[in-house]
């Protein structure tokens, strides 16, 4: 792939939209988490389902608690994620790396902004 | 290109409407693309679902073209267990009096309270879409009739067998309760006068409230002679006693008698299920139930000697995948070597019964350790047993892929698993 592919204009990619984008044969979900711009493979490692276009939400932290104390569960608003809407396969956005196991994830492509416009690059 | 003119927020469609073809070119592309060993990674590899660095160099390898694969499409295929999500709206348009006045005078309350709902958002609290039934209304219907075709398309299906949604809740009533037999002859009618549709694939089964025995033969008369109706549809969750037990045996006579297959189908398994008091996440409880209910009925029937009573009757079970089998069937066997008296109809071991009955494999366990998916496969002889089912519209649906990117199996046995075998058993 080229080194870098313009997208388009940033204005028009709001925060909680989202865009899919091919490049070299492949798609990608383009996303803009609330000012943050994260770019996933369109298709799901388990059956190929279209996780690019997926819900994207915080990922789902526990805070240790003492021995017989209910843990508190919270959001980790750092690290957003992004789960496939055919069976809910779930991936960490920026790494691409599925929820709940190291050895599986997604390619990613860094977005960026210059003078108003995106760019995915490698 | 159009930055923006789509929000995350925004309907995701789980039916494509342009399903590309299915790209074998790919996959022997990656059968030697290289892997870091991992099972499992392999697994994924040879399957086409995954992407690597060998693949994004090559633009064909993995864009849109092979991401919506119509895999099956070479086959002739048989969803044996597809759900329609019907409304008790409609339903109790054909249900007798007084329920039909109750529930249609009642409102929307009396309709969503008629069989009882389990906690727990099988949706994955709206992260898995669907654009029917699902989020918004799951689990008590939603679906209309005009959404069973897109939804054959969707899996690539010729064939579906369409069973009824709300019979799956009925599990909490456990009880000779009316109100099974009067939703299932309900059921019956609102089916052969809606969406029967035999001669362009769409069959359904006739729900069997089995703790009455009348009702179930009333039933089993209603639909013997309507090709729409392929099977006898019984959940597993629920019974008052096994359903070996003596009292259902009647069901199972007139059934082998009719040449109908019964079908044993799991279900329940909410978090508040009274089978796992305590347990909080559907992870655990979905896991557990859908597993155990067929477990027991399973070992019900043979222990009890239902096959032996009623060697022509074709048994299938489904919604519980198919590797629990090889294991749970050994220690079944294990036990009848040493107690072999406590179970004197059997001429063989438990196991010889199983494997002559039918298995949906739904949920497939495509994670599994391809070796051990083998020989599940070899011990069950899985190529003349198991049945593609997908489950479709709930949570955990399986598309033919699920038995197509098997590598262990021959072209024949694939056609055998996702078509064959089911049509024999229902004689469609």
């Amino acid at each position: 792939m080229s080194d870098r592919v313009a997208l388009g204009s940033a204005d028009s990619l709001e925060p909680g939209d989202h865009e899919l984008v091919t490049v070299d044969g492949q798609e990608f979900g383009v996303h803009n988490v609330d000012g943050e711009y994260f770019a996933i493979l369109n298709r799901c490692a388990h059956d190929c389902g279209p996780v690019g276009e997926g819900t994207v939400r915080p990922k789902l932290v526990v805070d240790d608690a003492d021995a017989g104390e209910r843990e508190r569960e919270r959001w980790d608003e750092d690290t957003p994620t992004i789960t496939c809407p055919w069976h809910g396969w779930s991936y960490e956005l920026e790494s691409g790396t599925h929820v709940g196991i190291d050895d599986v994830s997604l390619p990613t492509r860094d977005v960026v902004e210059e003078d108003g416009t995106l760019y995915l690059t490698e | 290109m159009g930055i923006g003119t789509r929000r995350a927020d925004a309907a995701v469609s789980p039916l494509p409407m342009n399903v590309p073809k299915y790209s074998r070119r790919v996959d022997e592309r990656l059968e030697n693309s290289s892997n870091d060993g991992n099972t499992y990674t392999m697994l994924l590899l040879t399957r086409g679902r995954m992407s690597d660095e060998t693949q994004r160099s090559d633009s064909t390898a993995s864009g849109p073209d092979m991401q919506r694969s119509d895999v099956g499409s070479e086959y002739t295929v048989v969803d044996t267990d597809c759900h329609f999500m019907e409304e008790m709206d409609d339903v109790a348009e054909y249900m007798d009096e007084p329920w039909r006045t109750r529930l249609l005078e009642g409102g929307e309350k009396a309709t969503m309270m008629f069989f009882p709902e389990g906690s727990g958002d099988r949706f994955k609290w709206g992260k898995i879409n669907r654009d029917h039934s699902g989020p918004t209304k799951y689990p008590h219907g939603g679906m209309h009739i005009d959404e069973i075709r897109p939804g054959m398309d969707h899996l690539n299906v010729d064939k579906t067998i369409q069973l009824s949604h709300l019979l799956l809740l009925t599990d909490k009533l456990s009880a000779d309760d009316a109100r099974i037999s009067e939703f299932a002859r309900g059921y019956v009618r609102y089916a052969k006068d809606t969406f029967l549709d035999p001669d362009d694939g769409i069959y359904t089964m006739a729900p069997v409230p089995y703790e009455d025995a009348e009702a179930s033969l009333e039933i089993l008369e209603m639909v013997e002679d309507d090709p729409g109706f392929v099977g006898a549809y019984l959940i597993t969750p629920g019974s008052q006693l096994p359903l070996g037990n003596r009292k259902y045996e009647p069901i199972y006579e007139r059934c082998e008698e009719i040449g109908m297959p019964c079908v044993f189908h799991s279900a329940g398994a909410d978090i508040d299920s009274d089978n796992f008091p305590g347990y909080e996440t559907m992870l655990a409880t979905h896991t557990l139930g859908f597993l155990e209910h067929n477990m027991e009925q399973l070992t019900s029937l043979i222990v009890q000697g239902i096959p032996e009573k009623y060697p022509d009757l074709d048994i299938a079970f489904m919604e519980c995948g198919v590797t629990w089998l090889a294991s749970y069937l050994t220690r079944l066997d294990n036990n009848y070597l040493k107690r072999p008296e406590e179970a004197p109809h059997l001429e063989r071991k438990p196991s010889e019964y199983a494997k002559e009955m039918y298995f949906g494999t739904q949920p497939f366990e495509s994670n599994a350790d391809p070796e051990l998916l083998e020989g599940v496969f070899n011990v069950m002889d899985g190529a003349n047993s198991f049945m593609y089912s997908s489950d479709w519209p709930h949570w955990d649906y399986d598309r033919p892929s699920m038995v197509t990117d098997l590598p262990f199996l021959s072209e024949e046995e694939k056609a055998k698993v996702l078509g064959e075998n089911a049509e024999e058993v229902f004689g469609i």
